[in-house]
Order: C-alpha cells, then sequence, then structure tokens
C-alpha cells in the first residue's frame, strides 16, 4: 500500500460532529505510517496536493448513516455554489482536477453514524461505536488495496 | 423595516461572498430617490459576555473561536490584553513570533478576499452570471489565476499551520508570550514559500491595475466619500501591524490625532447601538455620531501611513498614494482591493525580514507573572482594521467585564454609505436589476466584512432583495 492521507472533518465541541477527527486520529494512532490532517470544514486549498497520496479518506460524521458508510469518491461539482462553508469530498476532487492537480489513486468517503450535535456533549455510543467499526473497515480497506497494488 | 408615508425600501437579504449574514434595505423616497441605505446583520453571539467569568489565560484560546478567516488576530489581541494584565515585558522571540503568526494571518485573509471572493467580480464582469461569478466559474477562466490564488492562501495557513499546529483556532499565543519557539524545519517550510508568494502577489497587484482601467465608469461610485481614517502606525509613522500607536486622519490627510496608546481606545472611540442591527456603530467620540464615521482595515492603513518598511511595498505605496489627488487621501473604497494588495506585498517581504532576525529561533519565548492590573488592552491590526480586546478582571484573573471593537464594525458607517451611494447611482427606483445588485454587493466586499467577528454569524447565504413602496408593498422582490 502507497502512502494514505486521512482527513478527519468536524467541530469537537459538538458532540458526534467529532466523530470524524476522532476516528482519523485513532486511524493514525494504530497506522502510525498514515498522514493525518483534521480540519472544520474542507476549503479549496485543501485540492492542491491530494494527489500525493494513493489514498485519500475524508471521514465525516454522517447524521443519515445508520452505519459505517465507506464508498469510492471522485469529481463532482454537483450542487456546487460558492459557499466555501459546504465542499463536498467530490467538489474537492474536482476542484484538484480542473486545476490540473494529479488525482489520488483512490479516494474514499467515510460516513460515520451520529446523532447528537450539542455544545459540549462527548461522543454518543452511537457514533463511538461507528468509529470502532470504521477502523475495522478501513483496515479491510488497506488490506484489500495492497493487495490490488 | 423602516418605513415612513414617503418611503419606499428595498432589501437585499442576504448579502453574498461575504463572511456571514446581512441584508441590505434601500430606503427610497416618493420620487425614487435614495434617501437612506442600511446594512442589517442579523445574528449574534455574544462573546463578550459569556467570556465573564473565565479566566484571563483562557481568553486567546477562547476568543480564537470568534472567527473562522482571523483567529490569529484575536488570538494575539487577546493576549496582547494579558500581557497588559500581567503588567509584563513578553520575550524579544515571542513577539517576533506573534508578528510572523499576524502576517500569515493577513495573507490568508487577504489572498481569500482578493482571489476568491472580489476576484469573480474583477474578472468575469458585476453583469456576469452569478451563477458562474465564483471562485469555480473563474477555473474555467483563469485556471492559473485560481491557482495561484489558492496556493498565497496555502501559504498564509501554512504559517499559521506552523506556528500555532493548526490552521484556525490555535490557542498558541498566550498572556506573557507564545507556546511554541520555531524549528529549523519550521524555519524552512515557511521560507521555501517565499518566492512564489512574492511572484503571486506582484501578479495580483498588476491584475488590480487592469481592474481599475476596466471599470473606470464605475469605480468612481464605489464608497467615493471623505472619511476619517484610523490605524496604527510605527514610531516612526511607518505602516504597523502588531504594536505602534494609534493615528486619526481626515479625508483630506490632515492628522486628527496621533501618538494614541491604544489602551486609551475607549477615550477616542464610541460605540453606538442601533435597534436595527447587531452590528454596532462605532464613530470617533470626539466629532460624535453620525459625522464621526470612520474607516478601518487596508485602505485606512495606507492612508495614515508615511511609509512602508519594506521596498517593494514602500515603492507601490507611492504609486497608490497619487490616486489621492488633490485630497492627499483615497477616499475610494474601490481602492480597498489595491491596498489590500500592497499589503499582501509587504507581509511577503515581511515574513522574510524577520526570518533572517536572528532571534527568532530563541527559546525564551514566555514570560510569566501572576495578576497585575484589573484592566488590559490588547490592540493589533486584524486583516480588515485595527482590532481591540479589552478585559477588566478580579485580582484573581477571573474576567469581569470584556469588550471587544472589532473592524468590521468600525466600518459599518461607511459601508451604509457607500451602499446609499451605488444605490443612488444604479437604482432606477422600480426594478431591482441584476447589475444593481452585484454592484451594491461588490461595494460592501471592497470592505470585507466578517460579521463573523463582529457580530458573531456565520453560515450560508443565498441573495433576497425586495422592493417596497411607501404603503409598505411590495414593488418587485427578487432571490438568489
Amino acid at each position: 500500500m502507497g502512502s494514505t492521507l486521512v482527513i478527519g472533518i468536524g467541530n469537537e465541541l459538538r458532540g458526534d460532529d467529532a466523530a470524524g477527527i476522532v476516528a482519523a486520529r485513532r486511524l493514525a494512532e494504530v497506522q502510525p505510517e498514515v498522514r493525518l490532517l483534521t480540519v472544520h470544514q474542507l476549503t479549496a486549498d485543501m485540492a492542491i496536493g491530494l494527489g500525493d497520496h494513493d489514498i485519500v479518506l475524508f471521514v465525516d460524521a454522517d447524521i443519515d448513516a445508520t452505519e459505517v458508510d465507506c464508498r469510492p469518491v471522485g469529481p463532482s461539482f454537483d450542487r456546487i455554489t460558492y459557499d466555501p462553508h459546504h465542499l463536498t469530498p467530490g467538489h474537492l476532487l474536482a476542484i484538484a482536477q480542473a486545476l490540473g492537480e494529479p488525482p489520488p489513486r483512490y479516494a474514499f468517503e467515510v460516513g460515520l453514524p451520529a446523532c447528537s450535535f450539542e455544545h459540549g456533549d462527548p461522543l454518543s455510543q452511537v457514533a463511538a461505536s461507528g468509529v470502532e467499526s470504521m477502523l475495522r473497515r478501513v483496515a479491510d480497506l488497506f488490506e484489500s488495496a495492497s493487495a490490488r497494488a | 423595516m423602516d418605513k415612513t408615508n414617503d418611503t419606499r425600501t428595498i432589501v437585499i437579504d442576504p448579502v453574498t461572498r461575504i463572511e456571514g449574514h446581512a441584508k441590505i434595505t434601500i430606503q427610497l423616497d416618493e420620487n425614487g430617490n435614495v434617501v437612506d441605505a442600511r446594512f442589517h446583520v442579523n445574528e449574534f453571539r455574544g462573546f463578550e459576555k459569556f467570556c465573564e467569568g473565565r479566566l484571563v489565560w483562557e481568553m486567546p484560546g477562547l476568543t480564537s473561536r470568534i472567527c473562522g478567516i482571523c483567529p490569529a488576530s484575536h488570538l494575539i489581541a487577546s493576549a496582547k490584553a494579558g500581557d497588559a494584565i500581567l503588567a509584563i515585558q513578553i520575550p524579544e522571540t515571542a513577539e517576533l513570533l506573534r508578528r510572523l503568526l499576524t502576517l500569515g494571518q493577513w495573507i490568508q485573509s487577504h489572498a481569500l478576499s482578493f482571489f476568491h471572493l472580489s476576484s469573480p467580480d474583477f474578472l468575469l464582469g458585476f453583469d456576469a452570471d452569478p451563477a458562474t461569478r465564483n471562485l469555480f466559474g473563474l477555473l474555467a477562466n483563469n485556471k492559473e489565476f485560481v491557482r495561484k490564488g489558492i496556493r498565497l492562501r496555502k501559504f498564509g495557513q501554512e504559517i499559521i499551520a506552523t506556528l500555532g499546529g493548526r490552521r484556525i483556532h490555535t490557542p498558541w499565543a498566550v498572556a506573557g508570550g507564545v507556546r511554541d519557539p520555531l524549528s529549523d524545519d519550521e524555519h524552512r517550510s515557511i521560507a521555501v514559500w517565499l518566492p512564489e508568494a512574492k511572484a503571486t502577489v506582484l501578479e495580483a497587484m498588476s491584475t488590480i491595475k487592469r481592474v481599475h482601467d476596466k471599470f473606470q465608469r464605475d469605480i468612481p461610485n464605489f464608497g467615493n466619500f471623505r472619511s476619517m481614517y484610523v490605524g496604527l502606525v510605527g514610531e516612526e509613522g511607518e505602516l504597523e501591524y502588531y504594536g505602534g500607536s494609534i493615528r486619526v486622519k481626515d479625508g483630506m490627510g490632515n492628522t486628527i490625532a496621533h501618538r494614541i496608546d491604544p489602551s486609551d481606545y475607549a477615550k477616542y472611540f464610541e460605540e453606538k447601538a442601533e435597534d436595527w442591527t447587531y452590528l454596532k456603530v462605532p464613530y470617533y467620540k470626539q466629532i460624535g455620531h453620525p459625522e464621526g464615521m470612520y474607516r478601518v482595515g487596508p485602505l485606512a492603513r495606507l492612508n495614515i501611513c508615511d511609509r512602508i518598511g519594506t521596498p517593494l511595498a514602500e515603492a507601490e505605496r507611492r504609486v497608490f498614494r497619487d490616486l489621492a489627488g488633490e485630497s492627499d487621501t483615497v477616499n475610494n473604497a474601490f481602492y480597498y482591493h489595491y491596498a489590500r494588495t500592497i499589503e499582501m506585498l509587504f507581509a511577503v517581504e515581511e515574513v522574510e525580514r524577520l526570518l533572517a532576525h536572528p532571534k527568532i529561533q530563541g527559546t525564551h519565548i514566555r514570560a510569566r507573572a501572576m495578576i497585575n492590573s484589573l484592566t488590559g488592552v490588547g490592540a493589533c491590526e486584524a486583516p480588515r482594521g485595527v482590532l481591540f480586546h479589552h478585559y477588566q478582571v478580579d485580582e484573581n484573573g477571573v474576567l469581569q467585564k470584556v469588550n471587544m471593537l472589532i473592524a468590521t464594525a468600525q466600518n459599518n458607517m461607511a459601508m451604509n454609505r457607500t451602499v446609499q451611494q451605488l444605490a443612488a447611482r444604479y437604482l432606477d427606483g422600480k426594478k431591482v436589476t441584476e447589475g444593481v445588485l452585484n454592484r451594491i454587493e461588490a461595494g460592501i466586499r471592497c470592505y470585507d466584512p466578517c460579521l463573523s467577528c463582529s457580530t458573531h454569524a456565520s453560515g450560508h447565504m443565498a441573495m433576497h432583495v425586495q422592493l417596497v413602496a411607501s404603503d409598505g408593498s411590495v414593488l418587485d422582490e427578487r432571490r438568489r
């Protein structure tokens, strides 16, 4: 497996919104070769340099997910407006593509179950379980990517 | 909404491509003439109140949360207020590093304003389709320009992340200094960006000069009026961004006040509350409201300073001052953009100078003390203008009162006046056209307002414009 960038997205002050960040940090602990980036939101500058990595994981809380949802993501300008607060992984990859940036070999969007976003709350049981489940899913993913490499 | 029997009102709600939520109403008389304009800010976050009861040592970390765009400026102003409460002289290396962080903040914020928010107007035109008149529309039009702008902003963010450990909301500066020194690797990682950053800023500068030619018919209507200008200057009147004293000039270039200690700001500036906006209305106290209207930020800083301490930026400042004409002051808000590019150039040159300073990698970075003063004011030049944090504490350092005078608020009256001027020039009194809306929004964008800071809003905006007759009926309405 080549280099991996894991981007944890969320707000640690808002309950389950921290799930993506917590999961990304856990992943970086168990897979020390992974490069970790934690952000509140995706911004256009992050489009530059994505292609330096073979695998990019965008990990975020997803209020609609009932279990960990790990799916490939590609460039998409779908429903893009100029709103710097609402870029999706697809938008970011599309910006990279439009800029002529090399894409990462694999990009995945990982949605973690989340149900509570109150100020100051810890992760709910649902989100905490999702984090553990995500670690197993990503380990499988890495194994699969290594086998294909 | 304010109505009288002989007026009509146009509402633009919300305003787009600024940081925060706002709407604009334009009040017309029965003949369709613009009689007033109001830039309403509808959001409230209340940091000043809920910081009461917290410890002064916590304040830099807390107040950096005010804003995702200029958290480093709040961090620095807060840390400086803390320094004053500890009555402490911070180590020289700590000041150099705080200065470096402030410059990173200027670069990333100015690059965002210039390349991401305003250049779509410049390069695609005020009348271009709003669906594509944005950064992504520019991607199809000028990919390399966008790439350079994104990378310039990234440079500013890298400075902040390198020093503070993260790009936004770092708690790295503290009362008494900073938390971490600058390592060899970190020093190199910043320095390596400098040639590219300088080239990009110079390209931005040449772009805005072409824009001046392209929009020479529009520009005279963009907030073109005399006002006072306020900001920090250094000991010799040079452009300052971290220390120095306050200078006040009028719209003719006369110095009204100078060498004001920032801790005395409250003697000179008053904040008026209005019932139609959460954004306060500061004014120069000695002249009163509303005549005491003043502007802050890049245009003000370049108007009040005598020189810039770096060669390329100083050469460009002289060119900028040629725009002033007889008044000796550049009074047109459209030239905020040009001033912003000059400040970006200064910031890149100044980063280079700081990195070459023999003490920039010193390891004595924090002084410690207990509470020695029950009040403290911290000031610095945030990207949008001079920023004040004013704290009162008890003997244990618990905050009793907090006041923050924010740049965007200080430009509030001037933004209203700018909208009024643009509306008077472009409105026909009956129809709200795209061209009118675009120009009014672009007029607001000159000031690069950050409502997250000033009242404390955040989030997504669309646009809603309403034309209301004197009897309250809606004559015209558009949404975007």
